[in-house]
């Protein structure tokens, strides 16, 4: 049976960009730690997508830890979709999301599906319910 | 005096009114200057979208056999006030289900409320509708479930006591945790900023001392024609404003009141503010006849002289203790980045401008086919300096 493993995105506010967590992680909890993706936003939010993978139980108090460090944690979604007919193109959904994804052009909104790493953050972020995360 | 209300109407029902949007009347002064723009146009449109908190339906069942003195009663779940008389609802946007979790696991979804049974309403849908009462004489029915719809209703009236707030706070979360507010979801550390108004085309900030809108003036709710039937509940005339008279904060308000059967449901929706609640998102128009030169000035108002007040939702709000941090102008909120306390922080808008400037073009296209006559106010609204500042109240 191969390792369980869990995908999960971190945001963090400037002042943890520069903290060594993955290692911290690595060292309490004797877990693999891969980072598949990694950014900071415009405005100094910070992202990390990683891979946690080690033991089950182990996997989730890492989860905790990292929760108590009052960094947001999020399972990765699926793919981001927009129902057009609920959307008013508002706007409240763009300056939630952490990697800049979205954008209002001729005050319609658009999402950058390259950009996007499936957060959720604008899911419920969403007053009309428009953004689903599937197809 | 340039022209007054019946010469307008006039034009209008010949259909030759000159109408333009808040936006386009920005334009057209620059380019063509006011004297030719006060002599060519005749009505500015004005126009919001977004939450509107303070909102609600009068709805009148009519009596089914056996008759019903309804005490309590559900509209999909969600509780109708019923203690007016015997068949008369009132149905708030903000109730929630009877059975919702609210916020027991945080942050909670509050994905149906009131606003949400408007809308089905308006859409067309059937609604549940379950109801108890104690059994009178004249009125022997003590239990009903019944499936309603909007054609089906004697009467329904969207009655709302606080709509189109005149300019808003901008909101901000200084603490190092991610709050949930009825401004939406703010992150930690000034992570983000946002706002609820449409700017220059926000009816009240076009008319920024009530001299022209007031009770009686007829307005574009949702698609149908309505009133405003008093200032709006929190009105505060007496803000802090700019030396153009634009309000640097909240102060004037609305309430409007219009029937239900004649709404368009792309106008009126419900909505949920995660970790909040549920409200109702509404669209406003209000058109301004171009009376004189002073109605000009006020409705040439552009969003880089319309200034918020930026507060802390974290711990300034909550405790009654609201300070701006700073004050933006709408242009700065819709280039998509503020600048506060030394940071640079992105914006969200919580009203659609795009929503907003549809409306202003429906209701000017209204105007110009001669569907949309003027009402001139029976009664002005308080004014600055009419009314003593009754403290801070603005909440939503
Ligand atoms: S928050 Fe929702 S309604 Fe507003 S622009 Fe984003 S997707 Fe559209
Ligand atoms: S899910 Fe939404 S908030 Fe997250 S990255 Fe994609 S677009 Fe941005």
């Amino acid at each position: 049976m191969p390792n369980p493993s869990k995908k999960i995105i971190l945001y963090f506010p400037s002042e943890f960009v520069e903290r060594p967590l993955t290692n911290e992680i690595i060292q309490k909890f004797g877990l693999i730690v891969n980072i598949f993706s990694a950014s900071i936003s415009s405005d100094e939010r910070g992202f990390l997508g990683i891979e946690l993978s080690g033991n089950a139980d182990k996997i989730s108090e890492a989860v905790d830890f990292i929760k108590s460090q009052g960094i947001e944690v999020k399972p990765l979604g699926s793919r981001i979709s927009r129902d057009e007919k609920k959307c008013v193109n508002c706007g409240v959904c763009i300056s939630i999301c952490p990697v800049n994804a979205i954008y209002q052009k001729d005050f319609e909104i658009f999402f950058d599906s390259e950009k996007c790493i499936a957060c959720g953050s604008c899911i419920e972020s969403c007053p009309f319910k428009a953004i689903f995360s599937g197809e | 005096m340039r022209r007054t209300f019946e010469e307008v109407n006039k034009k209008i029902s010949e259909k030759k009114a000159v109408v333009v949007t808040a936006e386009e009347v920005i334009e057209r002064v620059k380019k063509d200057g006011k004297e030719k723009v006060l002599e060519e146009v005749d009505v500015v449109t004005t126009a919001t979208f977004g939450s509107m908190c303070s909102s609600g339906a009068f709805i009148n069942t009519g009596h089914f056999a056996p008759k019903m003195r309804i005490q309590k009663a559900w509209l999909n779940g969600v509780q109708a006030y019923a203690g007016i008389a015997a068949v008369d609802l009132f149905i708030g946007a903000t109730e929630l289900r009877e059975n919702d979790p609210l916020n027991s696991s945080y942050p909670g979804n509050f994905s149906y409320g009131g606003g949400h049974v408007i809308e089905d309403l308006v859409a067309g849908k059937e609604v549940e509708m379950n109801a108890v009462s104690y059994g009178t004489d004249c009125y022997p029915c003590k239990e009903l479930s019944k499936k309603i719809s909007l054609k089906n209703l004697r009467n329904a009236v969207l009655c709302n006591p606080r709509n189109a707030y005149q300019n808003y706070n901008v909101a901000v979360n200084k603490s190092k945790k991610t709050i949930y507010t009825y401004m939406g979801k703010l992150l930690p550390n000034l992570g983000n900023a946002n706002y609820s108004s449409a700017g220059q085309l926000s009816p009240l900030l076009n008319d920024p001392l009530y001299e022209v809108i007031g009770i009686g003036t007829r307005v574009w709710l949702a698609g149908a024609q309505g009133h405003v039937f008093w200032q709006g509940t929190q009105h505060a005339p007496d803000a802090e404003r700019t030396p153009n008279s634009v309000p640097k904060e909240g102060a004037g308000t609305l309430a409007l009141v219009g029937n239900l059967k004649e709404m368009n449901s792309r106008y009126i929706r419900g909505t949920s503010f995660t970790g909040y609640g549920a409200s109702m998102a509404l669209g406003i128009g209000v058109p301004i006849p171009l009376l004189n030169e002073r109605v000009l000035d006020f409705v040439s108002v552009s969003n880089s002289e319309i200034f918020a007040p930026v507060i802390d939702y974290s711990s300034d709000y909550p405790s009654a203790n609201e300070k701006s941090l700073a004050s933006v102008s709408y242009a700065e909120l819709r280039s998509g980045e503020i600048e506060v306390c030394g940071k640079k922080i992105s914006t969200g808008s919580l009203s659609s401008y795009s929503m907003a400037r549809e409306i202003a073009s429906l209701l000017k296209q209204d105007i110009e086919e001669g569907k949309f006559l003027l009402a001139e106010a029976v009664q002005k609204l308080p004014s600055a300096s009419n009314q003593k500042k009754p403290g801070s109240e603005k909440d939503a």
